[in-house]
């Protein structure tokens, strides 16, 4: 660092640096010159192998965080017994979606652990025995969050399919979320482009303050 | 060595290109960069809105004065937004920003969360409730007798306990001076049970006599939205503002004729004199002859003018708008202090012509039925300090304040310091540390609306008996516990039979007995039709349930009795005190609304209107710094010009904290009739400082 | 029938001031409490004359929704337009860059820029609501008619908070398409040309500008 710093300037402390003194003026000799080019070659492939590999392989990867639901709830297994969605997701007055059931909701049916063996049933009691019975709120995590500035009505948006936004919790049950490390966005974020062809297929407006406030 | 160097120098030179190349190739950079965009439109550390499931709880508000009903938006169960309750008539739906702010104060900075006992060094450290109530009960124990307990103005059960605590204690109640007090003592005098109320709602016309009906009365939410939905019909309503300043009262009415505050009673009685002389009397009270030879020769237009500068014309219109089917309310513009002899004068004139006891004119409000063994208490809680601080009465041994904050709302603060610093030991229930807090010893944290349960009883100026219950929402903050709880629990380590009985079977027992009193619950009706004669609804089979829902309980028919005009007593009416030259000015001072946080722009010290003939007069200019000063006590001000107050008059409307310091300027008087004291006029100077 | 166009008609004669309005804004559309940045705000006017001859009233003072909005062609990046939701001036805060030509544009002076991060007590972020975002340091914002609550419930009873919470009924919303000016109603600052949706009605003359 000290050599690239003094390299344009004049050099300040002879003793602290005299092989570099000695060393300027001085002619390379050929052999390390050719090796030194090939040198340089091999490190800028090098670099441009890491750079690539970087930006395409360990960038996605370092920029998002994957998160694990804290309770591995299954949609599927609610839907087979014909728990139907709006026992647990209902609106809110004035068409805001209430979206996260609070813990109460799921106690109306799991009170008691069941003491069962399979790995749903031990998921459950875990659940009842560490949130519903210390009467506390599951962090459930939200996959389509949207930022701060999008203010999504569920009301309006109710003739459509769920999973049009959603992940199809029919088909995957547990999705995963990859939240950016930066943004905070997640892999279920939608996009504008989207909001925007749907409400310009199905005439809706396309006036900003829709959704921005 | 040099090419060692050199090369060395090349070959992360040709790494850095090309790494930076390729991963400029790759979507890293402009990825990061997009999410960098995107995070500056929305920092996540700025607040987001709770995830949870959002609905609609119908509750009543227990902040302010007001219990207006109140929807509350709450997500995951939890408090959120309030909106007004069409369900619940009161207020009509008009809200106070106290009541629409009630969320956001629950985490107000400098809120107490646990209780705070002062150390050895005289500093206020936690202490657990246990210990806290430990005290507290050791010190009642030793003080029994001379225990002074001071609660709110406003009745609830809450405040019954701390009657019943204080019966079987021995020891002293007073509760906060109220214009409400003051007012059921003027219809006292006149023979009359209950607090006036004013029908607003079915009036005609409207007279006020200094009374602030439209700002800080209880009621105002109410009797504002009554009143302009009045003129909204169309309707020849008339309104008339008689005080000294242009204020939200004269706001909403038609005139505004100037009025120093303090003659209110001698304007009332000069009413009269037109009411007589126009033959618009409608009385049959037994002294009514008496009291037409009192305004027939104190009360005649011209000394009328004399005292107060009136002009004949307009007390004359005045009196036509009240005996056409209108309502007059006397009052303190301060909104607190009046002298009883205005209320009673006011009571006096509505009663002559005719609007007393009817549908659009003063009813008087009964009381619901207190909690059995709770006597009323003594209200002159002012005359009580002052004594104490002049050392003509001993000073009690223990103090309590629920939720009062005497330093904040009584004048004379420099005898209210002195009598408080003479009690040796003070306790009070607070939310944050007020003025008086920080003088006492023990400081209990209260839980604050939306945390507790409350019954919410007629505010001063309805003319509908009413109750309303508020429940909790939520779990108080850190340790914060309704002052009933506690008390009943310093009750029980005290062995007191009070505590028997909870808050919540006292409010049970409330809503029983309220049962067989023939009230309705109003929904779907709007019960000032009902007071005008409409159709009654049946009782309601449970009230607590409705209760508990949110909805409002009215009280029974109005009930007409016999009374006098108190001629006997408003013959003492000396009229307006004379001008003083030592003090010029008369203070108007009524507490600001109140800010969950001080935007600030008011300043770090209060300012005082008043008019530039009257800045001149004391040689004060626009924006100065100026001293307020009283009999005993002065207060550091600035001086803003504001042509909506009177001559000799200076309004104040100080922040809550602005407020002790205020009071130490104020000097309370004798009242006319009785023993208690005002200070809706108090006398100060003002000078440069 | 035509389309609304949502504006206000405001009773100055009606207005206490007592500010119930602008805490109903500030709590439902999440304005940081004590910032001063209200959406709408209480103007004290007097006609200047020394008592007894004084008079005063208070004119609420949201943004006016104008028909020609002085500070839609000012905008460099199209964050605020008239919207098609009735004429609803809106203002797109992550489209907004701060450069406060609209600030400087609005005649009115209804417009609040972010000079900072605003400042949320601990605790108090349960008071949020769904309906507006907070907005964040450097962007402008203002009044929107409580959109949202067009765009959740529909036009039938849609009001804003302002004017449901006025205790006086002062402030009346609705559809101003069929109101014209004249008589007592007035807006302010019309020789501006930007044609205020917010009208306001008082009988008092030096109000309306008339000497």
């Amino acid at each position: 660092m000290i050599g690239v710093k003094r390299k344009g300037g004049a050099p300040a402390g002879e003793g602290l640096d005299s092989s570099d003194a000695v060393g300027r003026g001085t002619p390379a000799h050929g052999v390390s010159r050719v090796s030194g080019r090939a040198l340089v070659a091999g490190c800028l492939a090098l670099g441009l192998a890491l750079g690539l590999g970087g930006g395409w392989l360990a960038w996605p990867r370092l920029a998002t965080q994957t998160f694990t639901q804290p309770i591995r709830f299954s949609h599927s297994v609610h839907a087979r017994q014909e728990v139907p969605c709006a026992v647990c997701h209902f609106t809110a007055p004035g068409g805001a979606f209430g979206g996260l059931p609070p813990v109460a909701v799921c106690a109306g049916c799991h009170q008691d652990p069941t003491g069962g063996r399979s790995d749903d049933a031990k998921e459950a009691d875990k659940f009842v025995t560490e949130y519903v019975k210390k009467r506390k709120e599951v962090p459930w995590l939200v996959l389509a969050a949207q930022p701060d500035h999008v203010r999504f009505p569920h009301g309006p948006h109710l003739k459509a399919a769920c999973a049009i936004c959603h992940p199809d919790m029919s088909r995957e049950d547990y999705p995963t979320l990859r939240r950016d490390r930066i943004s905070g966005y997640t892999n279920w974020t939608m996009s504008m482009q989207r909001c925007r062809a749907c409400h310009q297929a199905s005439g809706a407006g396309q006036d900003c303050v829709l959704c921005h406030r | 060595m040099a090419s060692k160097r050199r090369t060395f120098l090349k070959c992360a030179a040709a790494l850095a290109a090309g790494a930076a190349v390729g991963s400029a190739a790759s979507p890293a950079p402009w990825d990061a960069l997009r999410q960098l965009e995107r995070r500056e439109h929305s920092p996540p550390d700025l607040p987001h809105p709770p995830a949870g499931p959002l609905e609609h709880v119908d509750t009543v508000s227990a902040a302010g004065a007001f219990g207006t009903g109140i929807r509350v938006l709450t997500s995951n169960g939890k408090p959120m937004l309030v909106r007004a309750n069409p369900e619940n008539p009161l207020g009509r739906c008009g809200l106070a920003p106290e009541d629409l702010e009630q969320v956001r104060a629950l985490a107000r900075p400098g809120r107490l969360s646990v209780p705070l006992l002062r150390n050895a060094e005289g500093r206020l450290e936690p202490v657990a409730w246990s210990k806290a109530l430990d005290l507290l009960a050791a010190r009642f124990g030793e003080a029994r007798g001379e225990v002074l307990i001071v609660t709110p103005a406003r009745k609830s059960c809450g405040r019954d306990v701390a009657a019943a605590l204080c019966a079987e204690l021995g020891a002293v109640h007073a509760a906060m001076p109220s214009e409400a007090a003051t007012a059921a003592r003027a219809a006292a005098l006149m023979g009359l049970a209950g607090t006036p109320g004013y029908d607003l709602d079915n009036a005609r016309g409207l007279v006020l006599l200094g009374a602030d009906a439209f700002g800080s009365m209880p009621a105002s939410p109410h009797l504002r939205r009554a009143w302009a939905t009045a003129r909204g019909r169309g309707t020849k309503s008339r309104a008339m503002y008689f005080g000294p300043e242009r204020g939200a009262s004269a706001a909403l009415c038609d005139t505004w004729i100037p009025l120093a505050a303090g003659s209110e009673a001698t304007a009332a009685l000069g009413l009269c004199w037109h009411l007589d002389a126009l033959g618009l009397a409608r009385c049959e009270a037994s002294d009514l002859a008496e009291f037409l030879q009192l305004i027939r020769t104190r009360f005649t237009p011209e000394l009328v003018r004399s005292a107060t500068g009136l002009p004949p014309e307009a007390l004359e219109n005045a009196a036509r708008v009240l005996a056409e089917g209108g309502v007059l309310i006397a009052g303190s513009a301060s909104g607190s202090g009046a002298d009883d002899a205005a209320i009673l004068a006011g009571l006096a004139a509505n009663a002559l012509a005719g609007r007393l006891n009817r549908p659009g004119g003063v009813i008087l409000v009964e009381g619901l039925p207190a909690t059995p063994g709770t006597p009323a208490p003594v209200d002159d809680l002012l005359s009580i300090l002052r004594a104490v601080a002049q050392g003509e009465r001993p000073a009690p041994k223990a103090l309590l304040l629920v939720e009062a904050d005497p330093l904040a709302e009584l004048p004379d603060g420099v005898l209210t310091a002195r009598a408080l610093s003479r009690i040796g030991f003070k306790a009070c229930f607070a939310d944050r540390l007020t003025a008086s807090a920080a003088l006492c010893d023990l400081v209990l944290p209260a839980a604050m609306p939306l945390e507790r349960q409350e019954d919410v009883r007629t505010p001063y100026g309805l003319a509908l008996a009413c109750l309303g219950l508020a429940r909790p929402l939520l779990r108080p903050l850190g340790d914060c516990r309704h002052p009933a709880d506690v008390l009943l629990e310093a009750a029980s380590r005290l062995g007191l039979p009070t505590a028997g009985h909870t808050h919540q079977a006292r409010l049970r027992a409330l809503s029983l007995a309220l049962e067989g009193e023939g009230g309705f619950v109003a929904r779907g009706v709007e019960p000032w039709k009902v007071l005008a004669g409409e159709g009654r609804p049946a009782p309601e089979a449970d009230l607590w349930r409705e209760l508990q829902a949110g909805r409002l309980w009215c009280g029974p028919r109005i009930r007409q009795g016999v009374h006098t005009l108190g001629a006997a007593l408003l013959a003492g009416v000396a009229g307006p005190a004379a001008s003083d030259l030592e003090r010029p000015l008369t203070l108007v001072v009524r507490p600001a609304p109140e800010q969950v946080i001080q935007d600030g722009l008011g300043g770090a010290i209060p300012s005082v209107r008043l008019n530039a003939a009257t800045a001149k007069s004391l040689r004060l200019r626009d924006g100065v710094r100026a001293t307020l000063k009283g009999h005993s006590g002065s207060a550091a001000v600035r001086v803003a010009l504001d042509e909506s107050v009177m001559d000799g008059h200076a309004v104040l409307t100080p922040a809550r904290e602005q407020l002790p310091a205020i009071r130490a300027a104020m000097d309370s008087r004798p009242a006319e009739i009785g023993a208690a004291r005002r200070w809706d006029a108090c006398r100060a100077t003002l000078e440069p400082a | 029938m035509s389309a609304p166009v949502w504006g206000m008609v405001i009773d100055v004669d009606a207005c206490t001031g007592c500010g119930a309005c602008m805490a109903a804004c500030g709590v439902e559309n999440n304005i940081a409490p004590g910032s001063g940045m209200d959406w709408i705000t209480l103007e004290r006017r007097s006609n200047g004359r020394a008592f007894p001859d004084s008079d005063a009233a208070f004119l609420p003072r949201p943004c006016m929704h104008c028909a020609n909005p002085p500070c839609v062609p000012v905008c460099p990046t199209g964050a605020t337009r008239v919207s098609s939701l009735g004429g609803i001036v809106s203002q797109t805060t992550p489209q907004c860059i701060g450069c406060r030509s609209c600030v400087k544009a609005c005649p009115y002076g209804v417009r609040r820029f972010n000079e900072r991060e605003p400042v949320w007590p601990k605790g108090m972020d349960a008071a949020v609501t769904p309906f507006a975002a907070v907005r964040p340091k450097g962007v402008v914002e203002k009044c929107t008619f409580c959109v949202h609550r067009l765009i959740a419930r529909g036009p039938e009873g849609y009001t804003t908070a302002c004017a449901e919470a006025c205790p006086t009924g002062a402030i009346t919303f609705g559809d101003v398409s069929g109101i014209s000016l004249g008589e007592d109603m007035f807006v302010i600052l019309p020789q501006k040309g930007a044609k205020p949706r917010v009208a306001y009605v008082s009988w008092r003359s030096w109000l309306r500008g008339e000497k």
